[in-house]
């Protein structure tokens, strides 16, 4: 390996993060969280009967954005990314890492990517299943839905892919900068919960409003909700990005301060 | 040659003092650190991993500032003494990651990891998981994880501990292997006879400070406080101690019971050597041998601290 980038280290940090994530009980949470919305969907489809298959496309929309991007995406990243380098230095595995001849940014961004590919994938996976079974009544009741759900898969997969780095990036940050992070991100998901009944200029000021304009509009609102108009998709990812850019940039800033103290 | 270098470091562990004001320079061959337990020898071997950032000064390996981990561990393996192995992770997968991430491409990450377990006498305990290895075991995977890059400067922390007599020996030839290749292997431990048996120079540490360093024998010979001991083999010891007894410097004379020889302590050995000297070249006293009998690491590591004591 030259002084460039690399690669095949890195690569080898992706594989290594996707294998932990996907292979091990690192990924409980990530699977669990992911899990919540295919079961809510399954449940759903035992319950639902044909007559209601109408009601397919706001409950679609229902489940993807309250469940789906709102919560699940949200702690499944939480508990993946800010416990990224957390969890090794519990274990006393963190000198393994640490004794990479690698940069300690390339570190940090090999591993991000490693975990937000595990991420990705299981909520591409629980996505996929979801709305195969909330269409389940309407393919009940007769009505073709392989292009619905198609449609829908594609419809909230930007929203997904988007939302895993954007609150990867923030997650992961919160991990390094912070010993026991678990009190900033139960804030940072009640903040995004609390989106839809914020005022407009406020909305602006989270993830979950950003993410959820790269998704197709939630159809049912409750009473209390501040209904904005939706945001333009192509400023949606420029704040994503930056947001991402940014979180990842101190990160990587951050990582020199990773240590292995003897006692851990 | 310095390879390893540590300029006015520091390093505290919140209020707790890890190292203070460490300058030291170490070269080729095998480096011994010598010390309680506390004493600081993990800290100083972590700095120089780049596993632990100095809180004051720098620390270099080959020239490569530690605030460059990705250039300077290229140089440096290192064996933490405490390093567990994740639950998942089998022997040879945990080689083979470490020489991805040395930047091995996959066939030869696996080709490499092979070798150094093989290296290491793991290669039948290879595919179980590491986290169930004996002490033992694990000791030798932590070793086949600094070679796996097969660098030049080898960093290792108590690594006889939890080794066998065999482990150990084995243990002994892979550092001595090593440097006579012309590497740099700094070892930690607190077992005295070890360090004689394998370093070529010893580094005492002791409340986060050097104390001393250098070769055991010139080690000695900085400690003026303490009279140097030597043992004459001869045929008259009674003799030859009353000789020896009223020379100006020495300190004390006994006779080994049975043995033939005479022991002396003195603050004049340079007298002592050069009368001896005489005494056999003119045929007195049956002398047949004279040695130093107090530059063993025990000894030494003594008197190094006994001296320490009197100037704190």
């Amino acid at each position: 390996m030259s002084g460039g980038l690399p690669v095949p280290a890195l690569a080898a940090l992706i594989r290594a993060e996707l294998r932990r994530a996907l292979t091990t009980r690192r990924g409980a949470t990530l699977f669990l969280a992911a899990a919540a919305p295919v079961l809510l969907a399954g449940l759903r489809a035992l319950s639902t009967g044909g007559g209601a298959a109408a009601a397919l496309t706001s409950q679609t929309s229902q489940v993807l954005h309250l469940v789906l991007l709102r919560s699940a995406l949200v702690l499944g990243t939480a508990d993946m990314l800010a416990k990224l380098f957390s969890a090794d230095r519990q274990e006393g595995t963190l000198a393994h890492l640490l004794l990479a001849p690698l940069p300690r940014a390339a570190l940090v961004l090999g591993r991000f990517a490693g975990a937000a590919a595990a991420v990705a994938a299981a909520f591409s996976a629980s996505l996929v299943l979801t709305a195969a079974l909330l269409a389940v009544p309407a393919a009940r009741a007769g009505m073709p839905v392989a292009a619905t759900v198609a449609g829908t898969v594609a419809g909230y997969l930007p929203a997904v892919a988007a939302g895993t780095v954007a609150y990867g990036a923030v997650f992961l940050l919160l991990g390094l900068l912070l010993r026991t992070p678990a009190i900033p991100i139960l804030l940072i998901y009640g903040w995004e919960l609390l989106v839809p009944f914020l005022p407009t200029g406020l909305k602006a000021w989270s993830l979950a409003y950003h993410v959820g304009a790269l998704a197709p509009p939630l159809l049912v609102h409750s009473t209390l909700e501040v209904v904005a108009a939706p945001e333009n998709p192509v400023l949606a990812v420029a704040v994503l990005v930056a947001v991402s850019i940014l979180a990842l940039a101190a990160a990587a800033r951050l990582a020199r301060r990773l240590e292995a103290t003897p006692s851990a | 040659m310095t390879i390893v270098s540590f300029a006015g470091v520091s390093r505290f562990y919140g209020e707790v003092l890890g190292v203070a004001g460490i300058d030291l320079s170490i070269g080729p061959g095998i480096t011994g650190l010598v010390g309680p337990n506390g004493a600081g020898k993990s800290t100083l071997l972590g700095l120089a991993a780049a596993l632990l950032r100095p809180d004051r000064g720098e620390v270099r390996v080959g020239g490569i500032p530690t605030t460059k981990p990705g250039g300077l561990l290229r140089l440096v393996g290192a064996c933490p003494q405490r390093l567990a192995f994740p639950p998942w992770a089998t022997g040879i997968g945990l080689l083979e990651e470490a020489a991805s991430l040395a930047g091995l491409p996959r066939r030869a990450a696996r080709r490499r990891a092979g070798a150094v377990l093989a290296r290491v006498g793991l290669e039948e305990a290879g595919p179980r998981r590491a986290a169930g290895y004996s002490k033992g075991m694990q000791q030798r995977l932590k070793v086949a994880r600094a070679l796996v890059h097969d660098p030049p400067v080898l960093l290792l922390d108590e690594p006889l501990d939890g080794l066998d007599p065999v482990g150990r020996e084995w243990m002994m030839h892979l550092m001595r292997e090593r440097a006579d290749a012309g590497g740099t292997v700094v070892v930690s431990t607190h077992v005295l006879h070890e360090v004689e048996a394998i370093a070529d120079r010893v580094v005492f540490v002791a409340d986060g400070r050097v104390v001393a360093s250098g070769a055991l024998g010139e080690v000695r010979e900085t400690i003026r406080s303490e009279p140097a001991r030597y043992r004459v083999v001869c045929g008259a010891p009674r003799e030859l101690a009353a000789t020896l007894v009223v020379r100006e410097g020495t300190v004390s004379v006994g006779v080994e019971p049975g043995e033939g020889a005479v022991l002396v302590r003195t603050f004049d050995q340079d007298g002592l050597l050069a009368a001896v000297t005489r005494l056999a070249a003119a045929g007195r006293f049956g002398i047949t041998g004279v040695a130093p009998v107090d530059r063993d690491a025990e000894s030494v590591y003594a008197y190094v601290m006994a001296e320490r004591g009197r100037s704190r």
